[in-house]
């Protein structure tokens, strides 16, 4: 049997559980965002945002 | 014929001299020996962390900082604002957390000793580390709170006193690392020093002050270091007469007590209750005593689960004297922002001289007011910070960075099947050459960072939530023997911390793979380029490896079987 330990995202971006972005909606932050062609909607599904949502949105 | 209170004394005497024949009051005794030896170990790393603290605050605390910071904001945001809190209370636990596993273990292995039991004390419990990361994460909390709350109060007295911001910047300096009875202490003795000694130059008595704050911060240490010496032991000891089975522990008060202690003396508590409660006050020695219940005998933990648990503590020390030198003795103290900054401008030292990777920072002008060799600075930034947001999904540069990672070193027998390449190929005929030339400088700056430290392997780990079936294999159920074959993309991350794959692991059908990756297949760690320094991670270069799953016990409550999963990658 082959296991492909990182054709599951979750898996394969377990290292993303602790935010290692520029401050969240910050100028920065929308700047590395728009450089690296994504929209916050597609962010939103990432397992970053995923990992530290319930951190990001309370502030 | 003696007096009342001679009479007393002598009594009080007799008492402790009684006291100290007990079998109780030998247990004590040992205890504290144990305690001393262990201070050798936590001081110097305590001595170590408040230095590293101390040095992260001074930098950012500098004149311009503060003045500008008062025109625009209250004190305590100043104080709040001056550094990045939550990665120094990291970088904290990280530095102080062996020291505390270490003297924990001393402690369990103290009540198998006080049992009359044979055998050691099982430090990779999952109990057991998750309270030594809860002491040392309340120790780096308080303490840091303490530093903040002081030099709040110092910016403050400052204005109050209608000082300029130079000169409160200059004072505080050498305070920084006090706390705020501290602080204001040296204050009070350097405004003594200039009453009695009026004809005294300022910095002769600057030179006092300074002498009286340094043996406060020599003392603050000092107090720190026994007094978590005494939390870390008391706690394992607890943690061994668990394991034991003990059910309940008296508390045994030392010699010389104080009113606090000595008024606890002999009171009873379940294990539940103990925890926590030692010591009472700062540098307290006293210790518990095992509550023996009539016909009980302590129970001797399952060799074989010893067996496995202390080769995995002989590999978790391994790991974390790894971690340890890897992470703070041969980074210069340096905090998780000050890594990135050095990252990137070893990485721009690497790649000014490549054509194809100047040719994509022209093309890639982030602002107008940007030097080349800012903007250049400010691409790489932005290359890493993208491995940050993710390393493949559907996220087009991501992907296209995997495949210049397969390419430029010639990645076989490496899982791409899952990523939608078809956008990232196009991609990759603009920016290809840039991006592999990127990867090749992160590669040349990781060889080069463990050529230098003797390093030739790594045990890295690997938290997994598994979606799919191991024939032969039981969660949770007895011991399997079963291999097959995993298959990595090309960038791949590991961690280094055995805690960090645990945590994503968690409960369930999840397992954590454990791996020696030998340094010529790690592209990166998060010392060098892609990486996150707060989860120890490394990436790897990925292939096919072959597995072979050794055990599959209860993956996330023991460390034991944390590692069912073992992979050699050549």
């Amino acid at each position: 049997m082959v296991l492909n330990i990182d054709a599951d995202l979750e898996n394969a971006d377990w290292t993303k559980q602790t935010w290692d972005l520029p401050k969240y909606k910050s100028d920065e932050f929308i700047e590395w965002l728009t450089q690296s062609g994504m929209t916050l909607t597609q962010f939103k599904k990432l397992p970053v945002y995923q990992f530290n949502k319930d951190k990001l949105e309370k502030k | 014929m003696l007096t009342k209170t001679q009479y007393y004394n002598l009594d009080q005497a007799f008492e402790k001299l009684m006291k100290a024949l007990t079998d109780d009051a030998k247990i004590v005794r040992e205890q504290n020996i144990l305690l001393d030896k262990n201070y050798r170990i936590m001081h110097p790393v305590i001595v170590k962390w408040m230095e590293f603290t101390r040095t992260n605050i001074l930098k950012a605390l500098n004149k311009k900082y503060i003045n500008k910071s008062f025109q625009k904001t209250e004190v305590s945001r100043i104080v709040a604002k001056l550094t990045d809190w939550g990665e120094l209370e990291k970088d904290g636990i990280r530095m102080v957390k062996p020291a505390a596993m270490e003297i924990y273990e001393k402690g369990g292995n103290e009540a198998f000793k006080i049992a009359g039991i044979e055998g050691s004390f099982d430090i990779v419990n999952i109990n057991a580390v998750n309270k030594v990361n809860e002491i040392c994460s309340k120790l780096i909390v308080e303490v840091n709170g303490n530093t903040k709350k002081a030099i709040n109060t110092l910016i403050k007295t400052g204005i109050a006193e209608g000082q300029s911001v130079g000169k409160i910047a200059k004072q505080i300096r050498p305070l920084i690392g006090l706390t705020e009875r501290q602080s204001l202490a040296v204050g009070n003795y350097r405004g003594k020093l200039l009453k009695k000694y009026p004809k005294y130059t300022t910095a002769k008595l600057d030179k006092m002050a300074k002498r009286y704050s340094d043996k406060l911060h020599r003392y603050r240490a000092d107090m720190i270091a026994r007094t978590e010496t005494a939390r870390a032991q008391s706690e394992g000891t607890l943690q061994g007469y668990n394991q034991l089975g003990y059910k309940k522990v008296e508390w045994s008060a030392n010699v010389n007590a104080c009113p606090i202690c000595d008024a606890l003396e002999g009171h009873r508590f379940t294990l539940e209750e103990a925890s926590g409660m030692m010591p009472a006050h700062p540098m307290g020695r006293c210790a518990w005593i095992p509550v023996r219940e009539e016909g009980v005998r302590p129970k001797v933990p399952r060799l074989d689960r010893l067996r496995l648990s202390n080769a995995n503590a002989e590999q978790l020390r391994g790991e974390m004297e790894l971690n340890n030198m890897m992470f703070d003795s041969t980074n210069n103290l340096e905090s998780a922002a000050m890594t990135k900054q050095r990252i990137i401008k070893e990485l721009a030292e690497k790649l000014k001289d490549n054509k194809e990777f100047m040719k994509y920072v022209k093309s890639r002008h982030l602002t107008e007011a940007l030097s080349e060799k800012e903007n250049m600075e400010g691409i790489i930034n932005h290359l890493i910070k993208d491995w940050a947001g993710t390393s493949g999904d559907a996220n087009t540069h991501a992907i296209a960075m995997q495949m210049a990672a397969k390419a430029e070193f010639g990645l076989t027998n490496v899982a791409v099947g899952h990523l939608p390449t078809a956008e990232a190929l196009k991609l990759l005929k603009i920016e290809g050459k840039a991006m592999q030339a990127f990867l090749r400088a992160q590669y040349n700056l990781t060889q080069e960072y463990f050529k230098k430290q003797g390093i030739t392997s790594l045990t890295s780990y690997r938290g997994m939530k598994l979606r799919e079936k191991i024939p032969g294999y039981k969660f949770g159920g007895e011991y399997v023997m079963t291999s097959g074959d995993l298959q990595l993309q090309p960038l791949s991350s590991f961690s280094i911390n055995v805690d960090t794959a645990r945590k994503f692991a968690g409960m369930g059908n999840q397992m954590v793979i454990q791996s020696n990756v030998p340094i010529s297949r790690i592209l990166s760690t998060c010392q060098t380029g892609f990486g996150c320094k707060s989860e120890a991670e490394l990436v790897i270069l990925g292939g096919k490896e072959s597995f072979r799953i050794v055990t599959g016990r209860a993956v996330a409550m023991h460390m034991d079987a944390v590692s069912p999963l073992f992979v050699n990658l050549k």
